[in-house]
């Protein structure tokens, strides 16, 4: 499940469409967009959490959530994957 | 994203030493930067790892004390999930529930206002350290290199008018800086060719 950055929502109706045809797990909500940080609501629900730097990683940290860590941040010091 | 099957699978592990580090030493609150004794000596100690090449992982010192930045944390945190803005279905759902929860806001709303005032005065008395802080290092420090410089040009060197301006200058800044106790503690450890804040004496130099 992907979740968008409070302040850049990356992801247009195009990508999103895209994304789906090529990878069939891929989820996500357009509703998603209308809560500020929704991610942090998800967290309790999904088994690993992935991020760049953003603090979804501390609050996976504090909800003991496996952690992949894409790219090098803040965040890899905790990240069971790092890449 | 290789391996993420292997990866769920794995045993846990204990990280709590990193969610503790974290926000106690690298999250740097705001306030903090516009510290000037916090943010100098920040400065001071980059430069000087890096002038020795030291390792980078000894730069970041506690914050403030754990409990203070936790609570801190907590405080910030939002208590209640919003409700998204969507029409329709969505919109009347989140209206009937905010009428059930409202009941439930009500008697929560003291507690919480309490809280953010709480809050609000914890964050002023900060500034106010911050301003005496600045006080301290900028003002202070001013008008005592400027009465040094005056004293150095007006008075003999080695005089005794001369030593015993410096003795006083000087405890004066530590009185002011590390308060009463800071100023006991130079004094007991002032050797017998030192005044009495440490610096020594320019007879002879």
């Amino acid at each position: 499940m992907f979740s968008p950055h409070p302040d850049y929502p990356a992801l247009t109706r195009d990508i999103v469409s895209y994304l789906r045809v090529t990878y069939p797990h891929f989820v996500y909500s357009h509703e998603l967009e209308t809560i500020r940080s929704a991610s942090q609501y998800l967290i309790g629900h999904v088994d690993a959490v992935a991020s760049v730097s953003s603090m979804v990683g501390l609050q996976a940290l504090i909800w003991k959530k496996k952690i992949i860590s894409l790219g090098t941040g803040q965040i890899s010091l905790a990240a069971d994957s790092a890449g | 994203m290789t391996g993420i099957e292997e990866l769920l699978r794995a045993a846990p592990i204990d990280r709590d030493n990193v969610l503790l580090w974290l926000p106690t030493r690298y999250y740097i609150p705001e306030s903090f930067l516009c510290r000037p004794g916090w943010l100098s000596r920040f400065l001071d100690k980059t430069i000087e790892l890096h002038r020795l090449r030291g390792r980078y992982d000894t730069l970041y010192e506690p914050i403030d004390a754990a409990h203070t930045v936790i609570d801190k944390v907590i405080r910030s945190a939002i208590p209640q999930i919003p409700v998204a803005n969507s029409q329709g279905e969505a919109a009347s759902l989140a209206a009937e529930l905010d009428s059930l929860r409202e009941d439930a806001a009500a008697s929560s709303a003291l507690a919480h206002s309490a809280a953010l005032q709480q809050g609000q005065l914890q964050e002023q008395i900060g500034a106010l350290s911050s301003e005496l802080e600045s006080y301290r290092t900028g003002v202070l420090s001013s008008l005592f290199h400027w009465a040094r410089g005056w004293a150095n040009t007006r008075l003999p060197l080695g005089s005794r008018r001369r030593n015993v301006a410096r003795a006083l200058a000087n405890a004066l800044v530590v009185l002011v800086s590390r308060g009463p106790g800071g100023l006991l503690r130079a004094l007991r450890r002032r050797s017998p060719n030192q005044d009495p804040l440490g610096e020594s004496r320019e007879v002879g130099s």
